[in-house]
């Protein structure tokens, strides 16, 4: 596992600033696109497994990286495999999970989930 | 081989839904109910897997109320080889969270060597079950299987991905979803529906799974706060042009001033993932 955290005296708020670099990982080309955002610390798994499509070492490296991170929220996107991993984080990380989201927000230490249900059709 | 498959009755797809303002569940009373239609392929897949593997039971699971159970004895005993279909009572209403971890318990106390749920429920359609049973019954978890080899215990499995097909192996007891794939789900036989009234539904209380919260809403971490329907979509502009061209540039018009076109004047082409539920009429 390898974080590039974001130099501590950097704001918090990104807007406008510079986007983290990679050095050590720059040879993945997804971390590498990943960095043209504005995003504070990338994870990348070098585990060769991942890389096979299986799914099981993806829920392992996730729920590591959970583990030391601790997130209050984790998104994941609703592909396929995303569903499958999505419902197997929440049982071992004991978190609650909202499918098919199409908007939310943060309010009084909860998520707030809007969904579609039945189709969003009755 | 021991299969066990999970089933769920959902509100008939086409039939008019309504929530309760109270609960802000689905109000299921004096609605049709139909079996999940991901579970009929299950059920599909475990029949087809029993023919090739002589001496192989299924054992059909539901997770439902007493009067659940009552109406998928009319409906599924047929496919049964001497073997009980089990229930669970429930008090209330369950989330998947909570739901999965009361199912992987009775799944536990029936034992199985091979597990097959449907991928997704036609009402709740989180998808998350399966993979949350796999993570309580510390079994491999293979989804979307469209073809499965069984040898020496093992299961060779073609799965739909994301971007093709993907051939993997799996030691049993393991559990499998199945693709709209795996073949067309079977009709009952007559001679089947004629042996189903011999046989009998076994049930499991919520008091035998020894949980350590409520099955219900109340050990759930999801919380509905609301409902409301989807919003009633207005009337389509309607173009009248005198020729192709023009509805054409009217067209190119109308995409352009909602910004659905990128700078080289190209419609910005939205991914769209393919879902498991893509062939189905849901």
């Amino acid at each position: 596992m390898k974080s590039q955290r974001r130099p501590a005296h950097w704001p918090t708020h990104w807007a406008g600033k510079p986007t983290p670099s990679f050095s050590a990982a720059a040879h993945n080309v997804l971390a590498e696109q990943l960095a043209a955002y504005p995003l504070d610390v990338v994870h990348v798994s070098e585990d060769s497994d991942v890389d096979k499509f299986l799914l099981d070492p993806v829920v392992d490296y996730v729920a590591a990286v959970a583990a030391e991170t601790g997130p209050a929220l984790l998104l994941i996107p609703n592909t396929l495999s995303g569903r499958d991993v999505a419902g197997r984080l929440s049982a071992r990380l004991k978190a609650g999970l909202a499918a098919d989201v199409t908007e939310f927000h943060i309010a009084g230490g909860a998520v707030a989930c809007t969904a579609p249900k039945m189709a969003a059709r009755w | 081989m021991k299969i066990v498959v999970t089933v769920k009755l959902v509100p008939d797809p086409n039939a008019e839904k309504r929530l309760d303002p109270q609960s802000k569940h689905l109000v299921r009373s004096g609605v049709e109910t139909v079996l999940n239609p991901y579970d009929e392929y299950a059920l599909e897949a475990a029949l087809q897997l029993r023919e090739r593997m002589p001496g192989s039971t299924v054992t059909v699971f539901q997770y439902g109320t007493e009067a659940l159970k009552r109406r998928c004895a009319k409906r599924w005993r047929w496919v049964l080889t001497k073997r009980p279909i089990l229930a669970i009572r429930r008090s209330r209403v369950a989330t998947c969270g909570r739901r999965s971890l009361a199912m992987s318990r009775a799944l536990a106390k029936i034992g199985f060597d091979l597990l097959i749920v449907g991928g997704l429920t036609d009402d709740g359609s989180t998808g998350a079950v399966p993979g949350s049973l796999a993570e309580h019954l510390q079994i491999p978890c293979v989804t979307i299987a469209r073809k499965v080899e069984i040898a020496d215990n093992r299961l060779s499995v073609e799965r739909e991905t994301d971007t093709g097909y993907q051939t993997v192996g799996v030691p049993l007891p393991a559990l499998l979803t199945t693709a709209l794939t795996f073949g067309e789900p079977r009709y009952a036989s007559l001679k089947g529906i004629m042996g189903a009234k011999k046989k009998t539904i076994a049930a499991l209380s919520v008091a035998d799974l020894e949980l350590d919260a409520p099955v219900g809403t109340s050990g759930s971490k999801v919380e509905i706060e609301s409902f409301a329907p989807p919003p009633a979509r207005g009337r389509g502009r309607v173009v009248e042009a005198d020729d192709g061209a023009a509805g054409a540039a009217a067209i190119f018009e109308f995409l352009r001033e909602r910004g659905s076109l990128n700078n080289e004047g190209r419609h910005r082409l939205r991914r769209t993932p393919r879902r498991p539920d893509a062939q189905s009429n849901v």
